[in-house]
């Protein structure tokens, strides 16, 4: 099983880059693939946690292609996985979704969705991983919304769709403690420039 | 037909709302009532400042009341216009500033605390502040700053203010909702006790009752005795006397 992020977001953000290194933790090393990098720096960022590509996964030579898409209408099963690679859009934002995914891998291939809600990246692949290994879509705990408290005052609250795994939701830790406080610092930036700092001038600063 | 009719008025109510809104935005848009009399329509109009809405000489106010007799059909309109007590607790107003900051470049974050603090310090029982929509970057996300007792459902949450306003951002709409819990607003589960009940009275009745039957008993025990002791006495005397 071979699993491409198509990646689609402007920059690589910080909240990206922490969805694509637990995408990396779930999957394992040699079974992900990120595509469609064209920054020079952020796909040797990328290199470090898994295969990585400048083209789009529609240019490069792949059979039994799947795209995992919120507006399928059939949903991924088991024997899907067999012998094909499964794509994730890597794009998520639009509450509610407005279905990018479909215009932004407007190719022609199979199309499967995992549930009507949109998903974290890290989330997506998660869901491929479990179908993959044989459970069934229904038989997958999922809780739409999740909510971080960030001190008694203040909540942060995620209207994506999240996984649960042992009654909790799958939702990186690194990811969390972002959100919590060091993410103020790259939104003063994003004030100033009107887009949020990529991980490479994160770390150039 | 008398439903279309209703739906078609509150329709008109709506955009006369917005209208006025959108009017009134410089002066601070604390609120609306629109009243039908026999004479034609009264419509308060609660701002912040009232000087920028009324105009000079009345100019503002005479161009809004041509402009709801002429575009929304309003008869006879008057527009009385009315200072808001409190700014800071119109969760409106609050929302409307919140929205203005958010416009101007100010964090998000650093906003709503700011603007939870003055409406507890304004002396609000408690307040809420949803900021929600793409607020940096692309991901879109919802913030809540909460403080003292709001309530979300049920009757107590007819009492609570609620204020909405959107800010046209650079990465898109975000929506500000202010609620509002005012101080003067009684809770079902607030109980005063009115005052402290004096020593003397603290006794029940019952107790009363129970010494009394008690003194009643101890009087009734002690006659019979003393009639048993007088019983014995001439008892003792009879044997005397064999």
């Amino acid at each position: 099983m071979l699993i491409v992020i198509e990646h689609l977001e402007p920059v690589l953000s910080r909240w990206v880059w922490y969805e694509y290194m637990h995408a990396a933790e779930i999957m394992g090393v040699g079974n992900l693939i990120i595509t469609n990098v064209k920054n020079k720096k952020e796909r040797r960022k990328i290199a470090e946690l898994c295969g990585v590509y400048p083209e789009s996964v529609r240019n490069l030579p792949f059979k039994n292609i799947i795209i995992l898409d919120p507006s399928a209408d059939t949903p991924l099963k088991p024997e899907d996985c067999v012998g094909s690679v499964i794509v994730i859009g890597g794009i998520l934002g639009d509450y509610p979704p407005q279905n990018r995914t479909r215009k932004l891998l407007d190719f022609d291939a199979e199309r499967r969705h995992i549930g009507e809600h949109q998903f974290s990246i890290d989330g997506a692949v998660y869901m491929t991983k479990k179908i993959c290994e044989g459970n069934t879509l229904e038989t997958i705990p999922v809780e739409i919304g999740l909510t971080i408290q960030v001190s008694d005052e203040h909540k942060i609250y995620l209207p994506y769709a999240y996984p649960l795994s042992n009654g909790r939701p799958v939702f990186y830790e690194k990811l969390k403690g972002y959100l919590m406080k060091d993410i103020e610092k790259d939104e003063e930036i994003a004030f100033k420039t009107g887009r949020m700092p990529s991980v490479i001038d994160d770390e150039m600063r | 037909m008398d439903e279309r009719k209703f739906v078609k008025e509150n329709v008109n109510r709506l955009l006369i709302k917005e209208y006025l809104m959108r009017e009134a935005r410089v002066a601070g848009f604390g609120g609306l009532e629109i009243q039908r009399t026999p004479l034609g329509t009264r419509i308060v109009l609660e701002v912040e400042r009232p000087g920028l809405i009324i105009g000079r000489k009345g100019a503002k106010i005479k161009e809004l009341t041509e402009a709801l007799q002429t575009k929304f059909g309003v008869e006879n309109p008057t527009i009385e216009v009315k200072e808001s007590p409190n700014p800071y607790l119109n969760a409106q107003i609050m929302a409307e500033k919140l929205a203005a900051a958010l416009e101007r470049g100010w964090h998000f974050r650093r906003a709503g605390h700011s603007t939870l603090r003055r409406i507890m310090d304004a002396g609000a029982k408690g307040a809420q502040i949803i900021i929600s929509g793409k607020l940096t970057g692309d991901r879109a996300r919802t913030e809540k700053f909460t403080k003292g007792t709001i309530k979300y459902n049920g009757k107590p949450a007819e009492l609570v203010d609620v204020g909405y306003a959107t800010a046209k951002t650079k990465p898109g709409i975000i929506g500000v909702t202010v609620k509002i819990m005012p101080p003067d607003v009684k809770l079902p589960d607030e109980i005063n006790i009115i005052g402290e009940v004096s020593e003397e009275s603290e006794t029940s009745p019952t107790e009363e009752i129970k010494e009394e039957t008690k003194t009643e008993e101890v009087k009734e025990n002690a006659d019979a005795q003393s009639e048993a002791d007088k019983g014995n006495d001439s008892g003792r005397e009879g044997e005397k006397t064999q």
